[in-house]
């Protein structure tokens, strides 16, 4: 698909029968996600405590200013609810994307919906769009990363003191963090999806691959070690939140390059 | 009439492994095309070349005009494609199933109502519309997956293996609806283990061995090349040494099987005669004279079969 055709793409997807699919219009396409929806309250619940803990690590950003030690009360609340969203996104993505190509292949269903004039590249980005579209976080996760990135850009803006400089590229990399973790969760998902044989598989590594990414490329972790190589605040503030910003979104782009290129290669396979 | 696929050099390597060598063939539009062959003898290869699912290591194949290589999507339009092993999403309903693939196939949401029920109806499955597909038995699996090629109207339909694992009514069944399919006028490139069926059906044959086409043509001709290389079967009375010994002197015979090494009666001998009806008298009449006792002289009927093994043997190429 070229530019022009990748646009009449974008705007026939809510007719896309392969997106229709994912989102549920013809039977249950995912039993794995169905069944971890049961189990959705004990996610929330973990994703209330972790998303806690991840939220009152922030003062950590702000050592040494006490000025802005002040703004925490005030940017802990949506911090901490933008973090349980996200821990919450990125538990539940991987279960809607990562069976979607493998299940094909396991009932043998994936040639004869590769025999239908949609292409592959067209069919792996309406199963993943489909997939996220079962996910009813967007609204909430626009409204606070929006609002945390704005307050953050603001408040180290006005009493940043050295660091006000650098307002308003930590409240974008900080609006943007959630996005990528949660389409980097979704992007892991896919891309095992198109080498495993069985969804169990694909699930099991693709959540094995978001957890221990969230971990290594957790804020806390880049504090730790930058603040172990003694930087300086300035340096303290970027790392911790630029940093697994930027690593995520490294990681996201590398997935769909290696989306495009299974793509090609699932097309004759 | 036209051919509707044409192959040429079509060749697909493994690594070393050739599965498919320089397969050249041409099947006409309107023709039941029977391929046949042993197991991993390059059918399923050639079929999954022929819908593009796999691209070939050499040669070029055309279906209803468009390249395999080309244009893909072009031949995918023209072709109804089912796998030896076909999925069903066993999580929709029947007219879900046929719904989603229809629309799939670009056709309208409208005109879907309809063509669901005229498939349905034609493979006989009107009466599980609401089913789940999971519900259903496999020869209804296998008519639904059937009725979802033919969602598109297809030019050409491409069946691997259509009736393995069904039950002998299940069987008849699908034969009916590719003799039915066959009347509506598409063409149907068709593999099978069953070789009476596919000799029920076709119109042509092509058998495949070790990824070579090793005999293709028109069920008719296909016969009566076996006719130049008859099975004769002579009962003498008492030891059928002397008959042995005569037939390995004449030239055309090509081989003699003992009645125990055949299955067959005592006194019995089968050969293989390559000949015309004359010769085959003279033969006779040659025995007769020479003196020995000949109780029954008969040719074996010669069918689908006979051609499968003489030329899986490298008896006829």
């Amino acid at each position: 698909m070229n530019g022009p055709s990748w646009w009449h793409w974008w705007r026939s997807l809510p007719q896309n029968p392969v997106y229709l699919r994912e989102k549920g219009s013809w039977g249950k396409p995912n039993p794995f996600y169905d069944k971890l929806s049961r189990f959705s309250p004990f996610v929330i619940m973990g994703a209330i405590i972790f998303g806690l803990c991840a939220g009152a690590s922030n003062p950590m950003l702000y050592s040494g200013n006490e000025e802005l030690i002040i703004f925490w009360c005030l940017l802990c609340l949506p911090g901490a609810l933008l973090s349980m969203l996200t821990i919450f996104g990125s538990l539940m993505v991987p279960a809607l994307t990562a069976p979607s190509i493998s299940m094909e292949i396991d009932r043998g269903t994936w040639d004869i919906l590769r025999m239908t004039p949609q292409s592959t590249p067209s069919i792996l980005l309406a199963k993943l769009f489909g997939a996220l579209a079962r996910l009813r976080i967007w609204p909430a996760l626009f409204a606070l990363s929006l609002l945390q990135g704005v307050m953050l850009a603001c408040v180290l803006s006005v009493f940043g003191g050295e660091t006000a400089v650098w307002g308003a590229p930590v409240g974008i990399a900080t609006m943007l963090r959630p996005w990528l973790e949660v389409l980097f969760a979704a992007f892991t998902g896919l891309y095992i999806s198109t080498w495993a044989r069985s969804g169990t598989t694909a699930l099991a590594g693709s959540y094995s691959g978001v957890i221990a990414f969230k971990i290594f490329n957790s804020s806390s972790l880049w504090l730790g070690v930058l603040g172990l190589l003694g930087l300086d605040e300035t340096a303290l503030l970027l790392g911790g939140t630029a940093g697994p910003t930027a690593v995520y979104a490294l990681a996201t782009a590398a997935l769909w390059v290696g989306l495009v290129h299974r793509g090609r290669k699932l097309s004759y396979s | 009439m036209a051919n509707i696929i044409e192959i040429q050099g079509l060749t697909k390597k493994y690594g070393d492994l050739v599965a498919l060598d320089d397969l050249t063939l041409d099947i006409e539009e309107g023709a039941v095309f029977g391929f046949i062959g042993p197991n991993g003898a390059g059918k399923t290869t050639t079929m999954r070349i022929l819908t593009t699912l796999l691209r070939p290591t050499g040669g070029q194949a055309w279906v209803a005009g468009h390249s395999i290589t080309a244009d893909p999507r072009g031949v995918r339009r023209v072709i109804g494609y089912m796998p030896d092993f076909f999925g069903v999403y066993e999580d929709m309903k029947v007219w879900e199933y046929l719904d989603f693939f229809a629309a799939c196939y670009d056709i309208a949401a409208a005109t879907r109502v309809g063509m669901i029920d005229d498939l349905l109806a034609l493979v006989d499955l009107g009466h599980k519309r609401e089913a789940f597909v999971e519900s259903l038995s496999r020869g209804m699996k296998q008519r639904l997956c059937l009725a979802r090629t033919l969602a598109h109207d297809p030019q050409v339909l491409i069946l691997d293996e259509p009736a393995s694992g069904l039950d002998p009514r299940a069987r008849i069944e699908m034969r009916e609806l590719l003799r039915e399919l066959k009347l509506m006028g598409k063409t149907i490139f068709f593999s099978s283990h069953i070789l009476s069926e596919v000799a029920d059906i076709c119109t042509s044959i092509g058998i495949i061995e070790a990824g070579r086409l090793v005999a293709a043509g028109d069920i008719n001709e296909m016969k009566k090349l076996l006719r130049a290389h008859r099975l004769i079967q002579v009962r003498v009375m008492g030891d059928p040494a002397p008959l042995q010994e005569f037939l390995m002197r004449h030239p055309a015979v090509q081989g003699t099987l003992s009645g125990a090494e055949a299955d067959l009666p005592p006194g019995t001998l089968r050969f293989d005669f390559s000949g015309s009806d004359e010769g085959l008298s003279q033969l006779l009449r040659d025995l007769i004279q020479s003196g020995i006792p000949v109780l029954a002289f008969n040719e074996e009927a010669g069918d689908l079969e006979d051609v499968f093994l003489r030329v899986t043997q490298g008896i006829i190429s």
